[in-house]
């Protein structure tokens, strides 16, 4: 906690101290102007109100943002119009004239008096309606937030053969519009703060009540608040402020595109972070094994979903190893090998001219080169690039004798085992990692691959996200045994009857309608528990 | 802080101080599948060698003592893009076999590393010499790199023939041999090879049988045994004596038996036999008790003799049969190795320490005197599940 301290301990005041509204229109009109010179998506509307048109109101809002047509028929007709067909009673509503407006002329749902002008501009600069009153010392601000978005659409990162396709937008309320739809829970609490001095970027916390564990909340709260940026752009600026330790190679929070698999890991007790402006939300906190999940396990059969899992933790191992292994069992201990293998690696490397360990690395940094050359390109081309290095590069190289076909079939393994991991950010830091391996196989042999997995493990053993061992449930003081339905292998559904232990969770009855009872309404054996 | 810096540094003294430090990359070693080794002996032998046209070996000094050959194969024709010879093969004769492997590293290209040798061959002469043969044998057992379960061998001539055989289906000679001792398992033959029962049985009862290896020019037969006491060769034991002997170790694993009954030759199929040793004291005489339980399969009786393999009687009478003809094999071979050969090729000493401690006790201070008195008997029990498709 002592990084934090450093970092947030000089929190700025906000430098803008209050502007009170005056009673009078036009200072007030002078005012926003004077803040918001120059800006020229900014629309000023002043009109007269009322029979005799002696009452001057005014409207500022951001064009683009705000949404013109409720703007024009529900808040302008009603003041310009509507208001001059009703008989009023000067004398009888004229100290209450606000409140008639308020309360009974303008039909929209949302409305909010400030009396901050600087407020006013921030509420007009994120797509609200300010409607300045004569005489009055308060703003109405309409709320008119109204711009196209992106519709909801498949997520690009985590796609799923079985499950829902919708994916998260770039607007926040639609985001936690996807979320409440799968929670429809009173206890789904939303908590909403803006972050960054001058981008006053819309963030999200959102948890279930009865759930969640109260110290990582806590925790999420204390560090958002102390984040003092001048602008958020992703939620990846937010990981990186409020993350445990920044020196790890490892996230300590998961990203994801996904609603249903923010609404699952709300129901096991964590936290979701969303961000206005990005379609992806942050998930703390997060664990090795929470990073290895993928929404699917829990939606395929358990069979399926448990071998699916298994693979996945081979994957890991494979992405983070493999090479390493070829260059020291190569370079220092072929005797580990069944002699026939033996024999035809080292046929294999026959006038090769590079040692093991160079041999692998220009394999292995040709790969990371295609695959950010790939990701650069736009997608028809992106395919060519492949095939050119994949095929012609990786086919050339081994005619030309220059690396041996068994180093580029470790290398294509890599490769596939590192892309099946199903966090991005997970996966890239074992492919960081796979490097410094590779280095300490090259001059220490399996020596050295024990060594920087010692280390490895030593750092994965010390690190906590939200105070939350990263290990769990391997390490957690908390941890019991029924955790380990969900890690490995996936049980089936009527045998996952807690929540995640070691997430300190409060309601921990998951699933209470257990298999046998529904078994018994179908008509099935009256088994007993 | 000062203590953190001291652990620090222990840490990284730690990666110098251990480790890895033969690093050779793969493709420059010779892996070494095969090894013979021969008593240097040195007028026969300079005349022999110059007469087959062998390499030459160097000059004739006192101080050598074994001539030594290395087979490793071509693995750049294993993996399908060398060419050349398939196997090559290094000699050199020298004082120690340690002299002879840095001698060679100045003839070769490659490092010599032992850790794939499948195969070693020593020759009769070597084998019959006790003191060279200690020597070798602690020098296989003492290399880390030399596995325990790799074969050993003794050929009648010289190991170096052995190494010379172009056997046409398998580049690496070692795996070759390998190949042929996984034989072993179909028929009980061959007596077993692995290196490690070996010297544990050396160690145990100064006793041991090694298979006997006989070269041609194109092939290699592995049959036979030769006996091995006091840490040298003494004798040998034929094919079907061995096959005696690898039932009473309970080694055997598939054998084939032919017996006689009423003027048919009936070969019987043994494909499974277990044997129990039981050592027990009656009256003052140590008696070493096999039970042996034999199953196997009827493979040849006589065309158009109908009715006869479906009569109970008559298979009894066929496992009585073929369990007294293997009865006669075994009391004939444990005469020749107790009385001949007087050696404890059956670790009988270790199975009185371990099963009769009490009796052990008693015996073990004059157990080479005890043991050529021990007397045996031998209870074989067969069962012929099958007699195969009949009408």
């Amino acid at each position: 906690m002592g990084f934090f301290d450093d970092l947030f301990a000089k929190k700025k005041e906000d430098p803008r101290p209050k502007i009170p509204v005056e009673k009078n229109c036009e200072k007030n009109l002078d005012k926003i102007k004077e803040i918001l010179a120059g800006s020229d998506d900014i629309i000023y509307r002043t009109f007269f109100v009322g029979n005799e048109q002696k009452m001057k109101f005014a409207i500022v809002y951001t064009e683009g943002l705000a949404d013109k047509n409720l703007v024009n028929e529900y808040v302008l007709k009603n003041l310009m119009v509507l208001s001059r067909m009703a008989d009023m009673e000067v004398h009888a509503f004229r100290h209450q004239v606000y409140e008639v407006i308020k309360d009974g002329t303008l039909s929209v749902s949302d409305l909010k008096e400030i009396d901050d002008i600087n407020l006013a501009i921030d509420m007009i600069l994120s797509g609200e309606t300010a409607l300045i009153l004569d005489e009055w010392d308060k703003l109405l601000i309409i709320a008119s937030k109204g711009w196209p978005t992106r519709s909801v659409s498949e997520p690009s990162t985590e796609t799923v053969i079985r499950g829902p396709s919708e994916g998260f937008t770039e607007t926040l309320r639609v985001n936690t519009a996807l979320i409440r739809r799968r929670i429809r829970d009173p206890k789904l609490k939303i908590h909403q703060m803006q972050i960054g001095r001058r981008s006053k970027t819309d963030v999200a916390i959102v948890y279930i009540e009865e759930t969640v564990n109260k110290d990582v909340l806590k925790m999420v709260k204390e560090r958002l608040d102390r984040i003092d940026i001048d602008a958020v752009l992703e939620t990846g600026y937010i990981e990186q402020l409020i993350e445990d330790n920044w020196r790890s190679p490892f996230p300590q929070a998961q990203y994801t595109q996904r609603p249903d698999s923010v609404a699952g890991s709300l129901y096991e007790g964590r936290v979701a972070i969303l961000v206005d402006n990005t379609p992806f939300a942050l998930l703390v906190p997060a664990t090795a094994i929470t990073l290895l999940q993928s929404p699917e396990d829990y939606y395929e059969r358990f069979f399926i979903a448990s071998a699916i899992r298994m693979l996945r933790f081979i994957s890991v191992a494979m992405s983070l190893v493999l090479p390493a292994i070829y260059i020291a069992i190569t370079s220092y201990h072929p005797g580990m090998l069944p002699t026939d293998l033996a024999l035809y690696v080292a046929g294999s490397r026959n006038n090769v001219p590079f040692p093991a360990f160079i041999e692998a690395f220009l394999m292995e940094a040709a790969l990371e080169l295609l695959r950010e050359a790939g990701i650069r390109l736009p997608a028809p081309i992106g395919s060519t690039i492949g095939i050119i290095g994949g095929l012609v590069l990786g086919q050339a190289a081994v005619e030309a004798g220059v690396v041996s076909p068994l180093m580029v079939i470790v290398v294509a393994l890599t490769a596939m085992a590192a892309y099946a991991t199903p966090n991005y950010g997970f996966a890239i830091s074992f492919r960081l990692l796979r490097f410094i391996m590779m280095a300490f196989a090259a001059f220490l042999g399996l020596y050295g691959v024990i060594w920087v997995l010692l280390v490895i493990l030593i750092h994965l053993c010390n690190l906590k996200s939200f105070g939350v061992p990263y290990l769990s449930p391997f390490v957690a003081s908390t941890t019991s045994l029924k955790d380990f339905k969900d890690i490995f292998i996936r049980l089936p559904w009527h045998f996952m009857k807690g929540r995640p232990q070691y997430l300190h969770r409060m309601d921990s009855d998951r699933l209470v309608n257990n298999r046998n009872t529904i078994e018994t309404e179908e008509g099935g054996t009256d088994e007993k528990k | 802080m000062h203590r953190e810096k001291i652990l620090l540094l222990l840490l990284i003294m730690t990666i110098g101080a251990t480790g890895c430090w033969d690093k050779v990359e793969i493709e420059n070693r010779a892996f070494v599948t095969a090894v013979a080794i021969d008593k240097f002996e040195p007028k026969k032998d300079q005349e022999a060698r110059q007469e087959e046209g062998k390499a030459k070996v160097p000059e004739d000094s006192p101080s050598n003592r074994y001539i030594v050959t290395y087979a490793y194969p071509n693995t750049g024709l294993i993996a399908g893009k060398g060419e050349g010879e398939p196997r090559f093969q290094f000699t050199a004769t020298g004082k120690t076999i340690s002299d002879i492997n840095n001698g060679l590293a100045t003839r070769m290209e490659g490092s010599l590393f032992f850790g794939h040798v499948k195969l070693i061959v020593l020759g009769e002469s070597l084998a019959k010499d006790e003191q060279l043969m200690r020597e070798v044998l602690d020098a296989i057992e003492r290399s880390p790199q030399i596995g325990r379960k790799i074969s050993l061998m003794i050929t009648p001539g010289t190991a170096e023939d052995i190494l010379a055989v172009k056997a046409p289906q398998e580049p690496a000679l070692g795996l070759y041999i390998r190949n042929i001792i996984e034989q072993q398992k179909r028929t009980a033959r061959i007596a077993d090879a692995d290196l490690g029962y070996i010297l544990r049985s050396l160690h145990e009862s100064k006793a041991a049988v090694v298979p006997r290896i006989v070269a041609s020019e194109k092939e290699v037969k592995i049959a036979g045994a030769a006996v091995l006491k006091d840490y040298k060769q003494i004798g040998w034991l034929g094919e079907l004596e061995t096959r005696a002997l690898m039932f009473m170790m309970n080694k055997a694993g598939q054998a084939n038996i032919t017996v006689e009954m009423d003027k048919i030759l009936l070969p019987v199929h043994i494909y499974h036999a277990s044997t129990d040793i039981r050592i027990e004291e009656k009256d003052g005489e140590i008696y070493t008790i096999f039970d042996i339980s034999m199953e196997g399969e009827l493979q040849q009786h006589l065309f158009e003799v109908k009715g006869q393999t479906y009569d109970d009687k008559y298979l009894k009478k066929l496992e009585k049969t073929v369990s007294k003809e293997l009865e006669q094999q075994i009391q004939d071979v444990y005469k020749k190795i107790q009385k001949e050969y007087e050696t404890d090729l059956l670790q009988l000493n270790e199975r009185l320490r371990k099963n009769k401690p009490d009796l052990w006790e008693k015996v073990k201070k004059q157990w080479d005197e005890i043991y050529p008195r021990t007397k045996m008997a031998v209870h074989v029990a067969t069962e012929i599940r099958r007699i195969g498709v009949s009408r």
